[in-house]
């Protein structure tokens, strides 16, 4: 009975790694840590390493140049960066695909256009996407003073994406719900955050073997 | 007379202008992709009871998917013989009717003969429904109806290729 009761435990102990770290991420849970990373290029012409991030609150978000999503919720990415920019709020946004559109020089084209008010930085290690799950754009991970994870996801409960005709559609009409900002405003607050996950929506980010 | 011989060949011309318009199958571009709910999700799959069921799941806003698009209508062409059946469902918003009206002349563009499905719902609803969290996603059913591989790109370390689509149907063959 001793020898089935333990494969039947090795297979559970298998079959968990195979599953969900956080509700919507396969890495990373609440709780865990900041990835470090060092001197990635930002679009300024800097480099930016984890341990120049010593906010009260650090947010870290994947973004693709290319991605209607991306280009959708960038507005709201650039308010988000205002609403915090008198704050001890530090805001990152990172690319990590390989595409031609998506990479350094791509980025320096967008940052200007879309007016980004923040570091710009590209992973092309792969590494920093890779330590955080970050399998969509845009994708958002909060940090808190302790660079714990409180957290990851949408930024608010209406993605809105561009249409082929340029213009940006919500999926949910108006945004009621501002889950980054809110996550923000508990941790400066020493609080908790009330929603801690939500499903990610955006385009996926590709991963090379 | 004359005049009957320059109504004659303006109506030729008109019919030649005609003739270059109309799609080369002859089908409405729009006709491509079948409407579907969440609730019609499993009856759709239970047509094709018998068969192994590959189901490509894809938007015109996923880039990933548009590109290896034309590989899963190659792997369909590759596998018809042997019993295996192609499905695609699009998740593009119901509303965006130009994304539809995209979506539908890429089918056509590509020339993927297999059927088409567009899930009517709102795309949130759809994946949570579906649990997806991003696509593409390639779902592979075996002749049971039963979903025996869901190939996704939800880890960094284990995204799926198209040699991952090929090994799942051969290990259901």
């Amino acid at each position: 009975m001793w020898p089935k009761f333990f494969a039947l435990i090795t297979i559970a102990c298998l079959s968990s790694s195979y599953g969900y770290a956080g509700k919507y991420n396969s890495i990373l849970s609440i709780g865990d840590p900041m990835p470090t990373f060092e001197r990635l290029p930002s679009v300024s012409g800097e480099t930016l390493s984890s341990s120049d991030l010593t906010s009260e609150v650090v947010v870290l978000v994947s973004l693709a140049n290319h991605c209607p999503w991306v280009r959708g919720m960038d507005p709201q990415l650039v308010s988000l960066a205002n609403q915090f920019k008198d704050r001890d709020v530090t805001i990152v946004g990172f690319g990590v695909n390989h595409r031609e559109d998506d990479r350094l020089s791509a980025m320096k084209k967008h940052a200007q256009e879309q007016g980004y008010n923040f570091p710009y930085v590209y992973d092309e290690s792969q590494e920093l996407g890779r330590k955080l799950g970050a399998t969509r754009t845009p994708e958002y991970f909060v940090f808190n003073r302790e660079g714990k994870l409180v957290y990851m996801g949408l930024i608010t409960n209406s993605p809105a994406k561009v249409t082929f005709g340029g213009s940006i559609k919500h999926i949910n009409g108006k945004p009621t719900e501002f889950y980054v900002s809110d996550a923000i405003e508990a941790t400066l607050a020493g609080k908790p955050v009330a929603v801690a996950e939500t499903r990610a929506h955006g385009c996926s980010v590709k991963y090379e073997n | 007379m004359l005049a009957g011989l320059c109504a004659m060949m303006l109506t030729a011309c008109q019919e030649s202008e005609n003739a270059d318009t109309i799609p080369a199958t002859g089908e409405p571009v729009m006709d491509r992709m079948a409407s579907v709910t969440l609730s019609d999700w499993p009856s759709v799959r239970n047509r094709y009871r018998g068969k192994i069921l590959v189901a490509d799941l894809w938007a015109s806003w996923c880039i990933s998917c548009i590109e290896r698009f034309p590989a899963m209508v190659e792997l369909s062409r590759r596998y018809r013989e042997q019993g295996v059946q192609f499905i695609s469902l699009n998740l593009d918003d119901p509303t965006d009717a130009e994304a539809l009206q995209w979506s539908n002349e890429f089918l056509q563009k590509v020339n993927a003969d297999f059927p088409h499905y567009h899930m009517h719902e709102n795309l949130m609803r759809s994946f949570e429904a579906l649990n997806l969290l991003g696509i593409p996603v390639v779902l592979v059913f075996d002749g049971e109806g039963k979903e025996r591989f869901r190939l996704t790109g939800d880890n960094p370390n284990r995204q799926f290729g198209d040699k991952d689509v090929e090994h799942a149907i051969q290990s259901l063959l």
